[in-house]
């Protein structure tokens, strides 16, 4: 046949197949060796920034267990600027490998971990606690907003349930804007009937790391550890579900179970980021779409480096947030909607340019 | 192959087959053809399982029901009509995504999948892309990168949605060659639905006219595709003519006083 001949022509020409798994494998290690540099030195700087000076060389040798730091730089280190660290990275890792998941599950590059109805679930339980004046409880308003957000998402899915043509990510997707807007209402109502407790409200609202040492570290760390693990062994459903829905059921995926898999998963870390950081904006957006363009990856390789890297990220922004205003403190959310928002538009016209 | 008795498929409210009959003989390709709207890719949808239907669809002898939706992938491979572009995956891992349903939900590819995916990358002849990213290949080269997923998925039956819709001529005869070449070297079965008739006449064993939702005719090309079944169903006067190998060409009438 003429045309046969031609298709080899063309196999000649281009040489035989290259072996593409492991070139991927190289940019895996290659990309996961930079994250984890990445976030290495992030941690440093992260506990090197404060009032009290300590000199880096010395922080690292101590985080390798040797020591030229006194007794109390020491106690500054392990008790005052570690748990803050780690809190950091555990919430920047959390919005970030979240938001790769909603964008990988709602086909969205604009979705963010917020999307369902979480951050105004969690806005109005912490504004609930804050009004009846037990927020000064242990732990009662990170547990009002982790039940805000799972409750926000819960409902999302509730009534994209109840649609007859239900559990399209579409019917999900108007779910969470119905509920985000009321829940929003609701919150606000609340907060103008208490005027008195605008403050903390709104410093709820606009995001802040905990400083009372490791408790919040150990109420988010089993969430955000379990949604890890789970959207990392998820990662190549995240590309089947990309196909979108007909195409991956034609793949053999239960396309409405799987992705409220992921959804899951990613609620219940964003549910634990935002109770004990609150409301910390665009993390969740920009990290994944910055660790894409950079890495060209497919969600294989994001997954990982939007944990690695949303984690290096948030303890940066949470240095500036520390040290800007010095001895006082921003809000981390006025700075990562900082960096966030010019990113953002960035990307509205990139991926606009591409359509 | 494929057993499809009396099935009905419903889109939102509307029902838009209205009991359908037919059967698929192993290794032969039978091509859908109707004119627009005329429930042609909602069957095809409905005999892959993935729009609800009503009526009896069994695969190798078994209705298609009892099958999980794994199994069933595993059996019945689509190439949808628009299929979605996918950013950042490059064309092996896309093909490597037709393996799904051979492996759990948390599983990864072995070493067997990946040598599957090289052969079929070599087949579709695309090994020479396998590093480059889907979004970068031209409309005929996507095509066949979506073939390859469904070959991949190592399923018996075939379903084209509209194979060559958006593709030019030449583009359009190299993907329907690769699937004929495929049907005829690996014995897998295939169902099209098609827009041009020649087309179909020319790789088709034969041919199921749907109109408004119901069978108007099914058979070899040389009996459904005649002139004056067409002019009935299609609204348009044609001339059904042979070509110099003897292959029948379907053309529009010059519009001698027909309505444009």
């Amino acid at each position: 046949m003429k045309h046969a001949s031609r298709l080899e022509g063309t196999h000649l020409l281009h040489g035989p197949a290259r072996p593409s798994a492991a070139r991927a494998r190289r940019r895996a290690v290659r990309w996961t060796a930079i994250a984890v540099v990445t976030l290495f030195v992030a941690v440093v700087i992260g506990l090197f920034a404060g009032a009290v000076r300590i000199s880096p060389v010395g922080i690292i040798g101590w985080m390798f267990g040797g020591g030229s730091l006194t007794e109390q730089q020491k106690a500054i280190v392990a008790e005052l600027r570690l748990p803050r660290v780690v809190l950091a990275g555990l919430v920047g890792a959390a919005l970030s490998v979240s938001g790769c998941a909603y964008q990988a599950a709602f086909r969205n590059p604009l979705a963010d971990p917020y999307l369902l109805g979480s951050a105004a679930g969690a806005g109005l339980g912490a504004t609930i606690v804050i009004v009846l004046g037990v927020a000064d409880a242990p732990l009662a308003l990170p547990a009002a907003a982790f039940l805000g957000a799972l409750g926000g998402v819960g409902l999302a899915y509730a009534m994209a349930s109840t649609r007859a043509a239900g559990r399209t990510s579409t019917s999900l997707l108007l779910g969470g804007v119905a509920v985000a807007s009321f829940l929003t209402a609701l919150q606000t109502y609340v907060q103008q009937r208490n005027t008195d407790d605008l403050r903390a409200v709104y410093a709820f609202i606009l995001g802040r790391l905990g400083t009372s040492g490791w408790h919040e570290v150990w109420l988010a760390l089993p969430w955000v550890a379990l949604a890890c693990a789970v959207l990392l062994a998820s990662r190549r459903l995240l590309e089947v579900l990309s196909l979108g829905d007909l195409e991956a059921a034609s793949l053999g995926a239960h396309v409405a179970r799987d992705r409220a898999i992921v959804v899951i998963a990613a609620s219940l870390a964003t549910a634990a980021a935002v109770a004990v950081a609150g409301l910390i904006g665009f993390v969740g957006l920009i990290v994944p779409h910055a660790v894409r363009m950079a890495t060209g990856a497919s969600n294989r390789l994001v997954v990982g480096l939007s944990i690695l890297f949303g984690a290096a990220f948030l303890i940066l922004c949470d240095v500036l947030a520390r040290t800007v205003v010095a001895p006082g403190e921003l809000p981390i959310g006025v700075i990562t909607a900082l960096i966030g928002a010019p990113f953002f538009a960035l990307v509205l016209r990139r991926s606009g340019g591409a359509r | 192959m494929i057993e499809a008795r009396e099935v009905r498929v419903s889109r939102g409210r509307r029902e838009v087959v209205h009991g359908v009959s037919l059967s698929v003989e192993a290794g032969s390709w039978v091509s859908v053809v109707g004119p627009n709207g005329a429930g042609k890719s909602s069957f095809l949808l409905a005999l892959a399982g993935l729009l609800p239907s009503q009526g009896a669809i069994a695969l190798a002898g078994r209705p298609l029901r009892e099958r999980s939706s794994r199994e069933r992938a595993r059996t019945i491979a689509l190439v949808p009509q628009q299929p979605v572009v996918p950013e950042a995956l490059t064309v092996a891992e896309y093909v490597l995504l037709g393996r799904t349903p051979h492996l759990s939900l948390f599983g990864s590819e072995a070493g067997r999948d990946h040598e599957l995916a090289d052969t079929v990358l070599a087949k579709v002849d695309l090994a020479w892309a396998s590093d480059r990213l889907v979004a970068t290949l031209s409309g005929g080269e996507f095509h066949r990168a979506v073939v390859g997923r469904a070959l991949a998925q190592e399923a018996r039956v075939l379903l084209l949605d509209e194979p060559t819709s958006g593709l030019d001529l030449g583009h359009q005869v190299q993907v329907l060659e690769l699937v004929d070449s495929l049907r005829r070297s690996d014995g897998i079965t295939v169902v099209s639905a098609m827009h041009d008739l020649t087309l179909a006449a020319r790789y088709s064993d034969r041919v199921a006219l749907l109109v408004d939702g119901e069978l108007a005719a099914e058979g070899p090309p040389a009996t459904v595709l005649r002139a004056d079944v067409l002019e009935r169903h299609y609204g348009v006067q044609v001339h059904v003519l042979r070509g110099p190998g003897g292959e029948l060409i379907v053309v529009p009438a010059a519009s001698e006083g027909a309505p444009a």
